[in-house]
């Protein structure tokens, strides 16, 4: 053994969000500068630190259900936007709205709230992509376990 | 045997092992995925990471 490194996940690879996506069954929409949600601040939330209400619904990609028309409103169709993230130009933030039927029908395939099955198989993603790219040519065979929890386990054992 | 083990805690939050690793070898390998997943929040070394290999080099053969 030589070291055990903790780290904190941020939004960077779009190649591997993509891949997470359709994981999941969702699209990236690349470079589509706005996504769906209510369409209009209601004034009754807190707006995420940094963001200014006003821009809500503008985003640099957006991510939506596969096969599905994205639109605003009560009963639309709504996506989550992929925003630059305040004070770090290289990473990525998603936002969403995330009341309602239309909400939580977008959340339900991510994992709820916070989104955490999408981040966690966008690590996953990211984790595979680089090792294939880094250390598949050294000699190590990568291999995916899914563990209890939601948690996934990536190992890489040189043969 | 070489192994890393890479573990995602179910927000996507990741924490790496190298095992069976002399030296800096390890972290040279799992910089560029360490970069590539985000900050680094904690970093700690084992006691193999400080042990150093004695080379052999045969000279003038």
């Amino acid at each position: 053994m030589s070291h055990v490194t903790s780290v904190k996940l941020a939004i960077k690879d779009l190649d591997a969000l993509d891949e997470a996506c359709a994981r999941l069954g969702l699209d990236l929409r690349r470079d589509k500068k706005t996504f769906s949600w209510w369409g209009r601040f209601m004034n009754n939330s807190i707006a995420p630190a940094g963001r200014d209400p006003r821009d809500y619904g503008t985003c640099d990609h957006a991510i939506g259900r596969a096969g599905t028309t994205p639109s605003n409103g009560n009963s639309g169709e709504w996506e989550i936007g992929v925003v630059r993230a305040v004070g770090d130009p290289e990473s990525f933030e998603l936002l969403l709205d995330t009341y309602g039927s239309a909400g939580h029908r977008l959340m339900a395939p991510c994992g709820g709230v916070g989104l955490p099955t999408l981040r966690r198989e966008y690590a996953v993603a990211v984790a595979r992509r680089k090792a294939t790219a880094t250390l598949v040519r050294k000699g190590f065979v990568a291999t995916r376990e899914d563990l209890a929890g939601g948690r996934v386990r990536l190992r890489l054992r040189k043969r | 045997m070489q192994e890393i083990v890479i573990d995602f805690d179910e927000q996507g939050n990741a924490t790496i092992e190298g095992k069976g690793f002399v030296g800096t070898e390890c972290t040279k390998l799992t910089k560029a995925i360490e970069e590539a997943l985000g900050t680094i929040e904690e970093r700690t070394l084992k006691a193999d990471y400080r042990r150093t290999v004695a080379v052999h080099k045969k000279v003038g053969a």
